[in-house]
């Protein structure tokens, strides 16, 4: 009975010390977090593009808003995950700028991958290349869903896409997934 | 009773709910993705089909697979120089290769420099003491010896830090050219060339005139350069 009562008499949680320096302006604090989040972020940009050379300059756009917006951060969620969707934004917005949004929003993605072999030759494991290879839409849901552990209804608010639509790109690119591992 | 309530669906209604349910079992995703009815409906279903079976299958492994990828993947090169140039314009980089690649390489070049520096003001101080007014043992005969020993180093020493100096950047140009694993060999061992460079020079610093000490730094000296020269050879 009393064990129950351990989560609620937690204090909230705080900012981390280091968000508080680089919210302060302090350069260094703000590279201790680059050098602490950096390789999740990438992993993260990697896997939505398919592409290592954007992929390293969506993971320094994504840093560079964070350094822009710590003010906002109020430390209501982990840094880690306010970070993150920084960085899922930064690679949407690249995309809504390049047009490839608007075929992801319409499910209609059959155009290939940019360089899919350069993520493929980086990842030792069948399922990454497998994963760089899907259609961008489909790669771009499975690696959020699947992967990052969003839910379909985050996925489509982010993407601006239907909650449907969402579904539907994972259930796709789970087949290929499958097809392609199969083989 | 429940046949009547949960009707019987075909294969295309149950591989669309089999994301749902692999979720459910496998995913984080705790147990409300389907409806009590379209439950019950795959279940009877997947009792009585071998298809959807496989495919279930199928997706629990795939889900179990990408659950066992890493979450992270580290860029193949320093992406902060670029990151502080655009939200710290003003901020200068003090040596032209940390920019490059700090984390790796700016530790293992200022230990170089590092004892280079001590060292030569060790040197200095030790020719200094024993000029033959303040010769700490009082024998005109050390002395000379010293001083040839400290001349000699300076110019030595700095010959190995240009041609280490050089090694280096020749290295890290290639450094992408060289396996993670190799890389970790390379930076484990100049680690542990410069921390005996640290020794000695300790060392020395309390005795500058002791020719086994500076045989040694020596010997350290062009081990580190063989190191790096091998390094570059392996990366070209
Ligand atoms: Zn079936």
């Amino acid at each position: 009975m009393e064990a129950c009562a351990i989560p609620r008499s937690e204090p909230p949680p705080q900012p981390e010390e280091q968000v508080v320096r680089a919210r302060a302006g302090d350069l260094s604090a703000f590279e201790e977090l680059y050098r602490e989040h950096v390789d999740r972020v990438y992993a993260l940009c990697l896997r939505m593009t398919a592409n290592a050379e954007r992929a390293e300059e969506l993971t320094q756009e994504a840093f560079v808003r964070v350094w822009e917006r710590l003010r906002t951060f109020r430390g209501e969620s982990p840094f880690g995950r306010w970070l993150r969707t920084i960085a899922i934004n930064t690679v949407l917005a690249d995309w809504r700028s390049s047009g490839r949004l608007r075929a992801l929003e319409r499910g209609l993605d059959e155009m290939p991958p940019l360089a899919s072999n350069e993520a493929a030759s980086a990842s030792r494991l069948d399922l990454e290349a497998a994963i760089a290879k899907l259609p961008a839409g489909a790669r771009t849901v499975f690696v959020l869903h699947d992967i990052e552990g969003l839910r379909h209804e985050e996925i489509a608010r982010l993407v601006g896409s239907a909650t449907g639509t969402s579904k539907a790109q994972l259930h796709r690119a789970r087949r290929l997934l499958r097809e392609a591992l199969r083989r | 009773m429940t046949r009547e309530m949960t009707p019987m669906i075909d294969c295309t209604e149950a591989k669309s709910l089999l994301d749902e349910l692999v979720d459910e079992q496998v995913g984080e995703s705790s147990g409300d993705l389907l409806t009590e009815h379209d439950r019950h409906a795959i279940e009877r279903h997947l009792e009585r089909c071998t298809s959807c079976r496989t495919e279930l299958r199928q997706l629990r492994d795939l889900r179990r697979a990408t659950a066992d990828l890493p979450e992270e993947i580290a860029p193949e090169r320093d992406l902060f120089p670029e990151i502080r140039s655009r939200i710290a314009p003003g901020t200068v980089v003090t040596h032209p290769r940390a920019a490059s690649h700090p984390r790796r390489w700016i530790g293992l070049a200022a230990a170089g420099l590092l004892a280079a520096g001590a060292l030569t003001a060790a040197l200095l101080l030790g020719r200094a003491e024993r000029s033959p007014a303040t010769s700490p043992r009082g024998t005109g005969l050390a002395q000379p010896a010293a001083t040839l020993m400290a001349d000699d180093w300076l110019v030595a020493e700095r010959e190995y830090l240009q041609a280490t100096d050089r090694l280096l950047s020749a290295l890290e140009a290639r450094e992408s050219q060289l396996s993670p694993q190799t890389l970790a060999v390379l930076e484990k061992n100049l680690q542990v060339i410069n921390d005996a460079i640290e020794d000695v020079r300790t060392a020395l610093e309390s005795d500058p005139a002791n020719t086994q000490s500076s045989h040694i730094l020596t010997a350290l000296y062009q081990q580190r350069m063989q190191l790096l020269w091998t390094a570059n050879r392996l990366s070209s």
